[in-house]
């Protein structure tokens, strides 16, 4: 076909929006500001007077986890990503999670992969503990 | 390391005009380089930086408040307020360093650059460099040897003696791996490849520990460009030498199209090698003893590095195992 006999083009406005709110974004957004979150979420206010922190992870999320391990036997709660004084934040959260169950709880700390550990199952009580102080 | 520290000193900066000049891209870095009192400011333009999912880096009298989520971005700090970051970094996490001048052997102090400390004061994760370091040299090995089994070796089909009344053992065929000459039973077999694919976090975070390993340890230098006065490499090798840069020392611009002077010069000279920023990797940055960077090209590492930070590992691109394309 020659050129001529190619039929006019006109550009079309298509609004594309319903489309691109469908495909899967690259990044991780910054959650939207709200009083309060249905699902219990707090964004990470930051806490200057405390001389540690904790790094969340890329979907915003407290970074602490429950490694189960020899088929359901051994339990241990880990927290990832500890910046400053990590034995600061392995002593005073011990002493809480102590304090709050009665017992004692065997941990452990590591300097160099910056993670700390408790054997037993407190995911929920350290979450709430690090959320109080706005980390 | 110790010696070098010891032996380098801060040349006069008689040449550096109280007000501080960055000849960047755009003129207008020149007006927010000018540090206000209690606000920490950087080069980096707001819109360049991308979510970071950071804290303060652990110091008691932070004085820089933490941001609120995405609402008062009227109150944030001028240009380290970010894309869709949770938590500024504080001023005192925030790491400086010096820019200097490239078109003399003389070394003149030009201004003063921010760097992100997620980028550039990162923990130094040891696992995470050894695990790139291996990652570099294992995906690309092959594994020629090869050995065949009994079935293989030529020969070997007829049962060579009867069963029984020979006073020998049994044997059905003289290749077994039993025998001298025989097939080998479990040996490598054929060529073998070592490929495979660190994590996306993995890799990006032994790239920010490797140049934050290199910034804390006086080994990284940011200049205001590569443009050489001339391409004589023994210009270029005194200008490495005077300011006590390592042997090997590995020029990082943010495009692969380099000044002809640096590109004749370095060519003379094979410890003096250049590298656009899309190259950067942790082997060849371990290899070199300096790493000296460009403005835009510190810009254009940061930018990446920032929004691959808040890359989740399902949505990083995926490299196909090698095996899946046949």
């Amino acid at each position: 076909m020659l050129a001529e006999e190619l039929p006019a083009v006109e550009p079309v406005d298509v609004d594309w929006s319903h489309v691109e709110r469908l495909l899967p974004r690259r990044t991780v957004p910054t959650p939207t500001d709200k009083a309060a979150y249905p699902s219990g979420w707090t964004p990470q206010r930051g806490n200057p007077s405390l001389p540690y922190s904790v790094r969340r992870s890329v979907n915003h999320m407290l970074p602490v986890y429950l490694r189960i391990m020899e088929d359901g036997v051994k339990r241990l709660t880990v927290v990832r990503n500890v910046r400053g004084d990590i034995w600061k934040l392995h002593d005073e959260l011990k002493r809480h999670l102590e304090e709050t169950n009665s017992r004692y709880i065997a941990s452990r700390v590591n300097e160099v992969s910056l993670y700390v550990q408790f054997k037993g199952e407190y995911v929920q009580q350290v979450k709430d503990w690090l959320r109080e102080r706005g980390l | 390391m110790a010696n070098r520290l010891i032996l380098r000193r801060h040349h006069n900066c008689g040449n550096m005009t109280t007000k501080m000049h960055l000849l960047l891209r755009s003129a207008s870095f020149l007006q927010q380089n000018l540090r206000q009192p209690g606000s920490p400011k950087c080069l980096l333009r707001a819109t360049q930086m991308v979510r970071l999912c950071s804290t303060q880096a652990g110091k008691v009298h932070d004085t820089a408040p933490a941001l609120p989520v995405a609402a008062a971005e009227s109150d944030a700090p001028a240009l380290l307020r970010p894309l869709t970051e949770t938590v500024a970094p504080s001023a005192a996490a925030v790491r400086q360093v010096w820019v200097e001048n490239m078109d003399s052997a003389d070394e003149r102090k030009l201004g003063l650059l921010e760097l992100h400390p997620e980028v550039f004061a990162a923990f130094p994760k040891l696992h995470l460099i050894h695990d790139n370091v291996r990652w570099q040299r294992m995906y690309r090995q092959v594994d020629y040897a090869a050995t065949k089994t009994r079935a293989e070796v030529r020969g070997g089909g007829r049962k060579p003696h009867p069963q029984k009344g020979g006073g020998r053992a049994r044997a059905g065929s003289i290749r077994s791996p039993l025998w001298k000459g025989g097939g080998v039973s479990h040996g490598p077999r054929g060529p073998k490849t070592h490929f495979y694919m660190l994590s996306h976090s993995a890799r990006v975070g032994g790239l920010c520990a490797t140049l934050s390993v290199k910034l804390a340890q006086n080994d990284l230098h940011v200049v205001r460009d590569l443009e050489l006065p001339s391409a004589d490499p023994g210009l270029l090798q005194e200008l490495v030498e005077r300011r006590y840069w390592g042997p090997s020392v590995l020029f990082v611009d943010d495009t692969d199209e380099m000044p002809e002077n640096l590109v004749r010069a370095a060519d003379q000279v094979p410890h003096y090698n250049l590298l656009p920023v899309y190259g950067l990797n942790v082997f060849t940055m371990l290899k070199h003893d300096t790493l000296v960077l460009t403005v835009a090209a510190v810009e254009r590492v940061q930018e990446r590095l920032l929004r691959a930070l808040s890359i989740h590992n399902s949505m990083a691109v995926k490299h196909t195992d090698a095996s899946l394309l046949r």
